[in-house]
C-alpha cells in the first residue's frame, strides 16, 4: 500500500535488458545511477531480462535493448539506448 | 522451398534455398513486400508452414489490408499459421545512447518457435539500421543479425526473405541468395514487374540462374500482370548491373 503510493508521486521506470550484453549491462548501471543521484526519494526501477521473459517484451512491444519505460509520472514515454546519454534522459525523465 | 509463385519457382528451379537467407531487392514500388508475403501466405496455404512477419515499415494493420486487394485473407490465416511482428520504432522514443537487436532477435525467437515457423520475411529491415546512427554500431548489428539467420536457418530448417531498399546496409555478401524486383514500363503502360533471379550462392561460388531475357511465365496479381522473366544477359552483364559484385 506504501508502496503504491510512493509510485504514484514518484518516477516509475521499467528497464528491458538481454541478458549480459554490453548495451543492456550499461543501461543497468547507468539507470541506477541515475535514479540515486536525482531521485533518490522516490523511485522504482524494475529490470526485466527478456532472455527470461520474451512474452512480456513481446507484450510490451520491445524492439531494440536496452529500451528504458517510464510508467509514471504520466506521460508514458519510451528510452532505448544504453542510457550513457544523461542529459537527454534526464530530459525524458523530468528531472529539476 | 517452393514460393508458391509458380513463374518464380519456376526459373529458379524450386524456389527459395531452404534452410537459408534469401534478400529481395529492389527500388521502391516494385513489390518486395508483396513477394515476399505472397510466400508466406502460399506456405501457410499450401504446404501448411507457419510463417512470421517482421514489418519494420508499415504497420501491420497496413499490410492486411493491402493483403485484402490481392484476396488474401491474413486475418483467417493469422489465427494459426501467420504472425505479424510490428516493428517500428515509435517515432516518439527518445535515443539515449547505444542500442543493439537482440530484443527484437529475442522476441522473434519465442514467437517463431511457439508457433513452429519455417518461414520468417524482414521487412525493411534496413529502417531500424539506419536509427543506429553509427557505422560501426550498423555493421555490428548486421552481422549479428546474420549470425542469427544462419544459425536459426539451419538449425530449424527455417527460409528467411529479407527485403530491403537501400543495398548498401545489409550487404549481398550476407545472404545466400538474391533476388532482384525491377518495375519496368511496357507499351500496355501497365506496373509490371520483371522478376531478374540474378545469382544464388552456395558455398563461396556464385552461380547465375539467369541467363537470358526470355518471358518464361506471366503470373496474375489479382487485376495486375506480371511477367517473370529471366535474368538480363549472361552472367558478366548481371555482375555488372552493379548487385552481383558483393557475390
Amino acid at each position: 500500500m506504501a508502496k503504491a503510493r510512493t509510485t504514484k508521486t514518484g518516477l516509475l521506470l521499467r528497464l528491458y535488458v538481454a541478458g549480459n550484453a554490453p548495451n543492456s549491462l550499461r543501461a543497468i548501471l547507468n539507470a541506477r545511477a541515475i535514479c540515486d543521484r536525482h531521485f533518490a526519494s522516490a523511485h522504482e526501477l524494475e529490470i526485466v531480462d527478456l532472455l527470461e521473459d520474451p512474452r512480456r517484451a513481446l507484450d510490451d512491444g520491445i524492439i531494440v535493448t536496452p529500451t528504458l519505460i517510464k510508467l509514471s509520472p504520466l506521460p508514458v514515454q519510451r528510452v532505448i539506448g544504453d542510457l550513457s546519454d544523461t542529459k537527454q534522459l534526464l530530459l525524458t525523465l523530468g528531472s529539476q | 522451398m517452393l514460393t508458391g509463385i509458380q513463374g518464380f519457382d519456376e526459373i529458379t528451379d524450386g524456389g527459395l534455398p531452404r534452410g537459408r537467407t534469401t534478400l529481395v531487392m529492389g527500388g521502391p514500388g516494385c513489390g518486395k513486400t508483396v513477394f515476399a508475403l505472397q510466400a508466406l501466405v502460399n506456405g501457410a496455404h499450401g504446404t501448411k508452414e507457419a510463417g512470421v512477419f517482421v514489418a519494420f515499415e508499415e504497420s501491420t494493420r497496413q499490410i492486411v489490408a493491402n493483403a485484402a486487394t490481392f484476396g488474401w485473407d491474413l486475418p483467417a490465416l493469422e489465427k494459426k499459421k501467420l504472425f505479424f511482428l510490428d516493428a517500428r520504432l515509435d517515432p516518439e522514443v527518445v535515443k539515449a545512447g547505444e542500442f543493439d537487436l537482440l530484443g527484437m532477435l529475442n522476441v522473434l525467437r519465442a514467437k517463431a518457435e511457439e508457433i513452429h515457423a519455417k518461414r520468417i520475411v524482414f521487412d525493411g529491415i534496413d529502417v531500424l539500421l539506419s536509427l543506429l546512427d553509427n557505422p560501426v554500431a550498423e555493421r555490428r548489428e548486421v552481422y549479428r543479425l546474420r549470425d542469427w539467420l544462419a544459425q536459426t536457418g539451419a538449425a530449424k530448417k527455417r527460409t528467411h526473405v529479407a527485403t530491403e531498399l537501400k543495398r548498401l546496409q545489409l550487404q549481398l555478401a550476407q545472404a545466400e541468395a538474391v533476388a532482384r524486383l525491377q518495375v519496368v514500363q511496357t507499351e500496355m503502360d501497365a506496373r509490371n514487374a520483371e522478376i531478374a533471379v540474378l545469382a544464388q550462392a552456395t558455398g563461396s561460388a556464385a552461380k547465375l540462374l539467369a541467363t537470358d531475357k526470355a518471358v518464361l511465365r506471366t503470373m496474375r496479381h489479382a487485376d495486375k500482370e506480371v511477367h517473370v522473366r529471366k535474368g538480363t544477359g549472361a552472367s558478366g552483364g548481371a555482375a555488372k548491373n552493379g548487385d552481383g559484385g558483393a557475390l
